[in-house]
């Protein structure tokens, strides 16, 4: 991983919203970097900046403070011509398919526009890549010709990604791309991201609240909490080298299709705080069943733990935290 | 308990959205359906307490609980069933609830409803039952609006209100979809714990494998409006029958299974 091209170079952004005469904290101090070909997933609880993040990263939002460059250019700087030149590097693909579609285009238009609309190429010419790149997404080619109501939310969501992919971005955003979607097209959709991204070497960044899917579609996973990331580590090791408290508890709630049923279920008590009053210390202490005397006060920073594992947790650090519960 | 036999549901088009299914919950037992979305696991339970939209129809089968036909009920006898003996919760309980209104305002409505109580107990009686749901400072949660509560907290007080009358038969149509890993969690917890206590049946209609598994004595597998499998929760997930549960169970993304994006 590390002899890879670094593409998209994220550090200590924040973004807060001012409500009323306080300020919303949506994402604090977030640092990563993110190479061709990779995937990162982002999970956490609704409410936690994952969106906000999404947002900033396609160049929707402005970061408070903090920088995020991609390929050396730190675009939220650009203005006027450049900046839109430099959109097209960034796209993104929306939870509910049905609700991105206009109703009333077909989805060979809607496949074209961003051909036309960046590149300037002729109608026809666009309208004649559409087939392509209906194949590409495992969709017949005549369905250019229909409209979305025609098609089914797996299909739709298909050709959201083939839209995406039609300018040849730098990197993929999908906020919550299978989140609507049943388990078994929801499988297909993860396993088509993966062959693209793999395929035409882009980055990709993977937001969803399901651990399990996550774990399978990502190389690393970042876990947010209240705008912060307080554990990043390869997919490969979540399950057995996790140690923040709140990766084991979300862990903790999926329910596994073959589990025991008298198993007793790990409870998180309470809901994640509110972001507009953020208390000193540890964002998580209020629900942590380890919460200890220090966790209250000081704010862990996230340290590198070993190769590639970052974890913001006091207890984590000192090596106390370490086991997990079973 | 309740016993669905052969029931058909067509809605306007003719084509049915159920057709012949036949379900049975016995006391204290926890029923499971799980299905992709449009294979009419919603329109079978909203049969049951003849809350199907317009233009749904019965047109064959029987519904009897406690030896009650419930397609024949008038919908006089249908209002006394309806919360006092079988109630029932949704997927998105903020939709449900009266936005203009304190909770404690509506649980005062849904007790008055359905039972003789004198008025000073009422609020009692719902705190009680909040409590039970694990809702810390139920206090405040009583004098709120449905707006200043989060999803999980509006899905359990949901939950509670369903409760009050303490039905033997709760119906729940994707009480965890739309929440957060956490709070689901929190909500079958609730769920569990109301048939260990209460020895409430529940029919729960959700996608979700890994719920239905961890909760069910017995999981229905529907499919383009058909039952295709019925069985015990561990015939259905370790000895599945039909080639269509297998690929269910095997969509399903698992913690200790092979990643997609494993090179």
């Amino acid at each position: 991983m590390q002899n890879r091209e670094i593409l998209l170079e994220v550090s200590h952004v924040n973004k807060t919203f001012p409500v009323k005469k306080q300020k919303l904290h949506a994402v604090s101090d977030i640092s990563f970097s993110l190479a061709r070909g990779e995937i990162l997933g982002i999970v956490g609880e609704s409410g936690c900046g994952k969106s906000t993040l999404a947002r900033m990263l396609v160049g929707s939002l402005t970061p408070s403070s903090g920088s995020i460059a991609l390929g050396g250019v730190e675009y939220h700087l650009l203005k006027g011509k450049e900046r839109r030149r430099f959109r097209r590097k960034m796209q993104m693909v929306f939870q509910d398919p049905l609700s991105s579609f206009s109703p009333r285009m077909k989805i060979g238009t809607y496949l074209a526009e961003p051909r036309r609309n960046y590149d300037r190429i002729p109608a026809k010419q666009a309208f004649k890549e559409t087939e392509k790149l209906l194949e590409m997404v495992g969709l017949p080619g005549d369905f250019f010709a229909r409209y979305p109501h025609e098609l089914s939310g797996g299909q739709l969501q298909r050709v959201a990604i083939a839209r995406a992919l039609a300018i040849h971005p730098d990197f993929l955003v999908c906020d919550e791309a299978t989140g609507a979607l049943d388990v078994s097209i929801q499988n297909q959709i993860a396993q088509l991201l993966v062959k693209l991204i793999r395929e035409q070497n882009i980055g990709c960044i993977f937001i969803g609240h399901d651990l399990a899917l996550m774990r399978s579609v990502s190389d690393r996973i970042a876990v947010m909490y209240l705008g912060r990331i307080v554990e990043l580590l390869d997919s490969e090791d979540l399950l057995e080298k996790c140690v923040h408290p709140y990766t084991q508890a979300l862990l903790g709630a999926v329910f596994d299709v073959y589990c025991d049923q008298n198993e007793e279920i790990i409870l998180l008590e309470g809901e994640p705080p509110s972001p507009l009053d953020v208390a000193e210390g540890c964002s998580f202490a209020a629900r942590c069943s380890k919460c200890e005397e220090k966790c209250r006060r000081k704010l862990p920073v996230l340290t590198e733990l070993e190769d590639g594992h970052l974890v913001a947790c006091h207890l984590a650090a000192g090596g106390s935290a370490k086991s997990r519960p079973e | 308990m309740l016993d669905i036999q052969n029931c058909t549901i067509t809605y306007q088009n003719g084509i049915p959205a159920v057709s012949d299914v036949s379900l049975s919950v016995s006391e204290g037992e926890i029923v499971s359906i799980v299905g992709e979305s449009g294979s009419g696991k919603t329109t079978l339970i909203r049969a049951i307490l003849g809350l199907l939209p317009p233009g749904g129809r019965i047109v064959s089968g029987q519904i009897l609980f406690e030896g009650m036909d419930l397609t024949k009920v008038g919908e006089q006898q249908m209002q006394d069933i309806r919360g006092r003996r079988i109630a029932m919760i949704f997927q998105d309980v903020g939709a449900a609830l009266d936005p203009i209104q304190r909770i404690r305002n509506q649980y005062r409505e849904s007790i008055a409803v359905h039972e003789k109580l004198p008025q000073k107990e009422y609020a009692p009686r719902a705190l009680d039952m909040l409590r039970r749901m694990h809702l810390t400072d139920s206090e405040r949660v009583m004098d709120a609006y449905p707006f200043e509560l989060s999803g999980g907290m509006k899905q359990r007080v949901g939950i509670a209100m369903g409760m009050i009358a303490r039905p033997k038969l709760l119906l729940a149509d994707e009480p965890t979809s739309a929440l957060d890993v956490t709070i689901q969690a929190q909500v079958v917890h609730q769920m569990k714990k109301l048939r260990d206590e209460y020895g409430t049946a529940i029919i729960l209609v959700t996608h979700n494998m890994g719920v239905a598994s961890y909760l069910s004595n017995r999981i229905g597998v529907m499919r383009q409006s058909k039952m295709v499998e019925f069985g015990t929760r561990d015939q259905v997930i370790y000895h599945p029958r039909e080639q269509y549960t297998k690929d269910l169970l095997g969509a399903v993304p698992k913690l200790g299974g092979k990643r997609f994006a494993e090179s």
